[in-house]
Formats: structure tokens, sequence, C-alpha cells
């Protein structure tokens, strides 16, 4: 039924625009077309409800008629259109450099956590990297639009180890992790963060698991390092050493500012 | 109070025109063309106005704004026209205005026709082949 008050009102409308129009006419000599194009246009709105159901698009074939009239005497909407089709370009642009910086992040989680967990030998939760774009000096230089060079920066990279730092054997460990043993798990935590610009836009990427409350970001260092000394045993700190050891090697991510913390809670 | 300075620059300007006619037409003829640019100047705020108060009305009311673009173009080409052919007229060239009067009226149905075209389209396809 909304349709008919749609409709009804389109015509009062228009009816009430060209009386209106009919009012600001000049005089009598040019009344009589301008009165038939305006009539014309009431026609078409009463018939729009058929002409709908017979041809969809006459909306839109009407706009581009008018529109190359328009063009004709004037010229802005093509400018217009272009304008638009250009910033949607660049939308869809960056909606795919997050996407593929996500899938990036992900793919180097995996990658990372396969890694460490062969070196280690003790099963990690989860890892999470942060993927940064750094625009270069040349790419502002550049035109405004399309070829911006890029350089992808690994900002964090956070992994959660598993239950177990202090039980020896890796079988206890891993029925730690599936839980038919009941024993205190601990998370670590092993933050590292890489310096960056403060202009760059961050992407962060959620980890394989999805553990939101198990993630902490700091930016200070030394106090959490301070914190890693005092929770951590001595075992601990030598598999950390390992983790950070491994990701500088095969990653090249710089060890200074690589920030281990390490929580001790309880998980059910 | 608006009006009463319209109506008075057209009378100051009506007079002068009077007076200096005799003397020297041409400067007769650029005072009445340039008196009708000035009140037109006066009216374009005003219209503009108008026509932003009746561009949200068609916003509010979900008319689409083609139609509305289309009548505006119409009334500018109307208002435009008028005014050249008059001031040619009061010069007295009679066929030059005519001739301006007629643009006018081509253009305005140059705007026509997209709109001609859709309802015979539409009517045509009512009716069976």
């Amino acid at each position: 039924m909304t349709w008919i008050s749609e409709w009804l009102k389109e015509i009062i409308f228009v009816v009430l625009i060209a009386v209106f129009i009919e009012l600001l006419l000049p005089n009598r000599s040019m009344e009589r077309y301008v009165r038939f194009v305006v009539s014309l246009l009431i026609l078409l709105t009463i018939l729009s409800p058929i002409i709908r159901l017979f041809s969809g698009d006459t909306e839109q074939k009407l706009a581009t008629a008018l529109a190359d009239n328009i063009n004709g005497l004037e010229g802005y909407s093509t400018n217009e259109s272009t304008a638009l089709i250009l910033k949607q370009g660049e939308e869809l642009k960056k909606k795919q450099e997050v996407e593929s910086l996500q899938w990036a992040g992900e793919e180097a989680a995996r990658q990372m956590k396969e890694q460490i967990q062969r070196e280690i030998g003790q099963p990690i939760e989860r890892v999470a990297v942060k993927l940064v774009t750094k625009s270069t000096d040349e790419g502002k230089t550049q035109g405004n639009f399309g070829s911006k060079q890029t350089e992808l920066l690994i900002s964090s990279v956070e992994v959660f180890i598993g239950q177990s730092m202090t039980v020896q054997d890796p079988k206890s460990s891993k029925e730690g992790i599936s839980g038919s043993e009941i024993t205190i798990q601990s998370v670590e935590e092993v933050t590292i963060n890489v310096d960056l610009q403060q202009d760059v836009p961050m992407i962060k990427d959620k980890g394989e698991k999805g553990d939101k409350t198990a993630m902490v970001s700091t930016e200070d260092t030394p106090l959490i390092d301070d914190e890693t000394s005092v929770l951590t045993q001595g075992k601990d700190e030598a598999t950390v050493e390992r983790i950070r050891e491994l990701l500088y090697k095969e990653w090249g991510v710089s060890k200074e500012t690589i920030t281990v913390m390490k929580r001790e809670n309880q998980e059910n | 109070m608006e009006m009463i300075q319209i109506v008075g620059l057209g009378l100051l300007a009506t007079i002068l025109i009077l007076v200096i006619k005799e003397q020297k037409p041409i400067f007769a003829f650029l005072i009445a063309a340039s008196t009708g640019i000035i009140i037109f100047m006066f009216l374009i705020g005003k219209i503009g106005g108008i026509i932003e108060v009746l561009e949200q009305l068609a916003e509010s009311s979900g008319v689409q704004m083609i139609y509305l673009k289309t009548i505006l173009k119409i009334i500018g080409i109307a208002y435009i026209a008028e005014f050249g052919a008059q001031i040619v007229r009061d010069a007295g060239q009679e066929s030059i205005a005519s001739k301006i009067e007629l643009a006018g009226k081509v253009l305005i149905m140059v705007l026509a026709i997209p709109i001609i075209s859709i309802i015979i389209e539409t009517v045509m396809k009512l009716l069976p082949a």
C-alpha cells in the first residue's frame, strides 16, 4: 500500500511545482510551450507505475537523456561522475589493501606458529601478527591516485604460549592443552613491538583463535621486561630467549624491540 | 521597500529615456537595457531562495530531482529568451526579437523530447502489436 501513497505524493508535488513555475513565468508567449512540457512531466509521473511495470530502467534512461542535454548546455555532470568513479575506485583499493594485509598477517602468524612449535617443541596457543603499510617518501611525491609505493612492516608479534613451561616432558604438556588432565594453565604472552611512525594507520590482525581477552598490548618495553623477570623462572626465560632468537633469525624482527610478557593466570 | 526601489528605478529610467530619446536614441536603448539588467539582478537572490525551497520540497517528497531540474531549466530558458527578445524589440528590431523567441521555444521543445519518447514507448508497449 505504501507505493500508492508514494505515487500520490509524487503527483501532488509535481503539480504543485508546475503551478509555482507557471506563476514565475515572464509572460504569455512562452506559456504554451512551458505548459506543454510541464504537462508531459505530470503525465509521466501519473504513468510512472505502469512505466515501471513495463520497463524498469526508465528513470535511469530519462536521467541520462536529460543529463546529455544538460551536458550540451553546461557540461559539468561528467566531471562529477568521473570524480565519483575515481572515489569509488580509491575506496575499493583501500578495502583490498586491508584484506590483503589481514591475509598476509594471518599467513605470517601461521608460519611463525609452526616454526616456534618445531623449534621449541611446546604447543603454542596462538600467534597474532600485526602488519602495517608504510608509504614511502616517493609515494608522496608522486601523484595522488594509484602508484603509491608502500612497504610492509611487522608492527608487533604476539606469541601466546600454551600451558606448562615448567613441565619437563612434552607428553604431559600436550595433555595439559587438551585439557584431559587437571593442571593449572599458565598463559605466557610474548609481545614483540617494532617501533613505528605515528601517522601510519594500524591494521589489527585478529589471531587465529580470536582470544581477545588474552591480548595485552603495551608500549612500555622495559617495564614489561621487569615483570617478566619477576614472573618467569629461568627455564621460561631461556625459552623466551629462544623464541626471540628464532623470530629474529627467521623474520628479521629486531630484538631490542621484542617485548616478552608473561602473565600467570589460571584458565579453566 | 525593495518594491519601491525597483519602481523608483524604473520611473527614473523611463523619464531619462523620454528626455534623451530625441537627441541620442542609442543612449536611450542602453539605459533601457541596463535598467532591465539591474532589476533582474535585484530579483536573482529572491529567485534563488524560491528555487532552494522547491528543491527541499522535492527532496523531502521523493520526487526525482531530474523532474525539478527539467522544470527549472525550462523556466530559465523562458526567462532569458523573454529578456533578450524584449530588449531587442525595444530597440525596434522586431524580426530579431521573434527569432530569439523561436530559439527559446525550440530549446524548450528539445528538453521535452526524452519525456515524449518515454511516454510514446510506454504507450506502444501497452498496445498489443
